[in-house]
């Protein structure tokens, strides 16, 4: 098995350490992203999913407890180079227009290639790579000015700029919530072309469990601050009575299978996705 | 660049609830305390009188079961700075000196400048504990109440106070969601590598990183305002003046108790003022 | 010309209402400074607030975005120069005075006024570092270089740029050099620091202080009204 992107062990983060507010926001975590994987953060609301992503791009450092690498280096160390690292692990945040820098599209997604040193040619062929592989065009969106935009494309044009840098990693903190169907569909269909050409890993957190069950590989469960569940996708997702009592839902394809099967039809209740759902009836109703 | 837990929790601001007399008063004689502490700092003169108001402010601080390390703990990362302008201060006292003890070029060591300096260093203390016993026992809508109640009565001197009481309260309801929208930039900057400091000398590259940093905040507020206007207008605002409360600041006994013993200091330090006390 | 808006009155309220909380914001965390090669170290930029809402929404916002800045600055203080009232308060009234009455003053002016203009300002300065020059020569010789390199600047600027905008940053670099010269003026006054020190801090602070103020004010306005600037694009 080849090295994990991410590994996180027994981290805890406290705020405001040493006064009458402190607050433990995390307990003994661990996460772990392999390459070219798509990894979810779940939990109800205040859980430290947020203070978790935060030690991925190292906007976090851990103090005393626990141990982050992340991308083979130790985020603890001193000698850690940040600036390289937030090259390679990009971050998309909720609000796309909190994450847009420059006046003009073309230039905000040059940003992050400039910082690396392209120039020139390379670094055009690089933005229009970029701005197409969101899905908008190149030579109409690179003078656009970014507050100009409208919602999804300015969402767009944010993830174009991460994308830009070629990160190994992207976070992607809540950065679907609030999206109709088909722009999520969109975010989607990125990740997995990202992913399939590039080997690029995510860390996606959100609130949605049907988008988490159709688009992630593994979850990672927390609940007041601690890691309650962990692995697969399937297998996390199967544990129903579990998640309810952390006051999160299953995905609604595995909840109608699920109802299905206590009213009496022999269906499968493993499903993740509609498809699945359909499969599982279709078999049982035909058997 | 300082982590981010500092961004929503800012020590200062924060309400700390230990259900002591002070959290019981109501924000307007707290508010008002605020200001007639500063008036009586301002007035003290002399090492006695000032140390005499460090210990009343420190029993008061005492009083609201504040612990006293968390009320100075802001103060910590400035020490070096503090040390090092109380120096410059003695070393280049230019007021009257009183006693003179070493003069030699632009440095006047002289009783003047130590006494200066003491007591800004009392005063500062001071008003450390007095801002902190105003915002560490009263939540912020509780202030925000307060201001805009203390306010509104300007309106019979000709002063905009509905409108500055308005003002005060918009901005204390949207503080938390524009410190969540900073925090989100700024966060979202530093994993583009904007932030990162470049060192001091890249001066202009620096302001645009601050540019960056407002304009998208400005912006939103910008837009904001654009949709807090319709909703105003939705629901019939016309201005300040003749809006009534759901809750209703009530002034007891306690709250005038307080009030005169801060006039009452006041006076004092103004009588002190004249008698000769070192 | 567009119709007079009549939620003006309320869109200015709550445009003074956000960009005090924006101010309160910066005075009482971090964000509110950028490291610069002075001794301080760090230059503010928690008093743009109360130079934009002079400059936007007219000088009764700047008073009292500068009021809210005063009383943020004060509250958050952890240097006993700036916990004293009188140093940190009164003089940030006039930030967003200054700011609204030179943008006044300047924004209708075309481009040959404005030359004239900086030109009277840099014979001006040029003779008041003289005359600083003659107590305290070094302090007379940087003002006269900072002067010269400013003015030039702007001329230079002023042929590549709209008026409006010229005028836009010497109205927030005026505003910022009231908060540096009353601030420090105060604070030798009340004995905090002594003639030479406030000179001191008050070149090598006051004028970066003043140049970000500029470009950060520029950029803002010029987003958020959608003006200026003759780039047209991006430069990919």
């Amino acid at each position: 098995m080849s090295m994990p992107l991410v590994a996180i062990r027994a981290l805890s983060h406290t705020y405001l350490a040493g006064t009458p507010l402190e607050t433990r926001a995390l307990t003994q975590v661990d996460l772990t992203v392999r390459p070219a994987e798509i990894a979810a953060l779940v939990g109800p609301g205040g859980a430290g999913k947020s203070t978790l992503s935060h030690y991925v791009n190292a906007l976090h450092r851990p103090s005393r407890t626990g141990c982050v690498s992340v991308l083979g280096q130790d985020t603890a160390s001193p000698r850690c180079d940040l600036g390289r690292l937030r090259q390679d692990v990009g971050l998309v945040l909720q609000s796309p227009h909190l994450q847009l820098l420059e006046r003009f599209v073309g230039d905000d997604i040059a940003f992050g290639p400039r910082r690396q040193g392209l120039a020139g040619d390379t670094l055009r062929e690089r933005v229009r790579w970029a701005i197409e592989a969101v899905g908008l065009d190149f030579e109409r969106f690179k003078d656009r000015r970014t507050f100009s935009l409208s919602g999804g494309e300015m969402r767009r044009v944010a993830i174009a700029g991460v994308l830009a840098t070629l990160p190994q990693l992207v976070v992607l903190d809540e950065a679907t919530t609030g999206l109709d169907p088909r722009g999520r569909r969109r975010v989607h269909a990125i990740l997995r072309e990202q992913r399939a050409s590039r080997g690029m890993a995510a860390l996606i957190i959100s609130n949605s469990m049907d988008e988490v069950a159709a688009l992630a590989d593994s979850v990672t469960v927390l609940d007041q601050g601690r890691s309650v569940l962990s692995g697969p996708t399937r297998e996390v997702m199967c544990r129903a009575k579990a998640l309810r009592e952390i006051g999160l839902a299953s995905p609604s394809a595995q909840a109608i299978c699920q109802a299905l099967s206590e009213g009496g039809l022999p269906v499968s209740t493993e499903v993740l996705t509609p498809l699945e759902a359909e499969e599982a009836i279709w078999q049982a109703m035909t058997r | 660049m300082a982590s981010y837990d500092t961004l929503r929790h800012v020590s200062i601001g924060q309400y700390v609830p230990t259900g002591s007399l002070v959290h019981r008063l109501d924000p307007r004689s707290k508010l008002l305390w605020l200001l007639l502490g500063i008036v009586a700092l301002l007035t003290a003169r002399g090492y006695w009188v000032n140390i005499g108001l460090l210990l009343l402010i420190l029993g008061l601080v005492r009083l609201a079961r504040l612990p006293i390390r968390f009320v100075l703990a802001s103060v910590r990362p400035a020490l070096p700075i503090i040390a090092l302008l109380a120096i410059m201060q003695v070393l280049f006292y230019a007021g009257p000196p009183g006693t003179v003890w070493f003069d030699w070029g632009p440095v006047r060591i002289s009783s003047g400048g130590v006494r200066l300096m003491v007591v800004s260093l009392l005063r500062f203390v001071d008003l450390l504990c007095l801002t902190s016993l105003l915002t560490n026992t009263t939540t912020s809508g509780a202030i925000t109440q307060g201001i805009e109640s203390l306010l509104r009565p300007l309106s019979a001197l000709g002063l905009p106070g509905h409108q500055a009481a308005l003002i005060v309260s918009i901005a204390l309801r949207f503080l938390p969601i524009l410190g969540e929208q900073m925090e989100a930039i700024v966060q979202a900057q530093h994993a583009r590598g904007a932030l990162v400091e470049h060192g001091r000398w890249a001066v202009v590259a620096n302001a645009r990183r601050a540019a960056q940093l407002i304009v998208p905040l400005l912006v939103d507020a910008y837009r904001r305002a654009d949709e807090l206007v319709l909703a105003m207008r939705a629901r019939c605002y016309q201005g300040g003046a003749g809006r009534t409360y759901l809750v209703q600041l009530v002034f007891s006994g306690r709250d005038w108790l307080s009030l005169a013993a801060a006039a009452a200091l006041v006076a004092l330090t103004v009588c002190l003022r004249s008698l000769p006390i070192p | 010309m567009a119709p007079r808006d009549p939620d003006a009155g309320i869109r200015r309220t709550i445009t003074a209402g956000l960009l005090l909380a924006i101010t309160l914001l910066l005075t009482l965390t971090r964000i509110g400074m950028i490291p610069v090669p002075t001794p301080a170290g760090n230059a503010t930029i928690a008093h743009i607030p109360a130079i934009l809402g002079g400059i936007m929404e007219g000088p009764l916002v700047g008073l009292i975005v500068g009021l809210g800045f005063g009383f943020g600055s004060f509250m958050g203080a952890t240097l006993p120069l700036f916990k004293d009232p009188l140093v940190a308060v009164a003089p940030r009234l006039l930030i967003g005075l200054v700011s609204a009455w030179v943008y006044i003053a300047l924004r209708k002016a075309n481009r040959r006024t404005l030359t004239i203009m900086i030109g009277v300002l840099l014979l001006l300065l040029l003779a008041f570092s003289y005359q600083v020059g003659m107590t305290t020569l070094w302090l007379g010789i940087v003002a006269a270089v900072a002067t010269v390199g400013v003015c030039v600047g702007l001329l230079i600027w002023l042929g590549k740029e709209e008026p409006g905008i010229i005028a836009l940053a010497i109205a927030a670099a005026a505003g910022s050099l009231t908060n540096t010269v009353l601030v420090l003026a105060m604070a030798t006054i009340r004995g905090y620091f002594s003639a030479e020190m406030a000179w001191t801090v008050g070149l090598t602070h006051g004028i970066p202080e003043a140049i970000v103020s500029a470009v950060v004010v520029v950029a803002v306005v010029s987003a958020v009204r959608q003006i200026g600037s003759r780039q047209r694009g991006s430069s990919i």
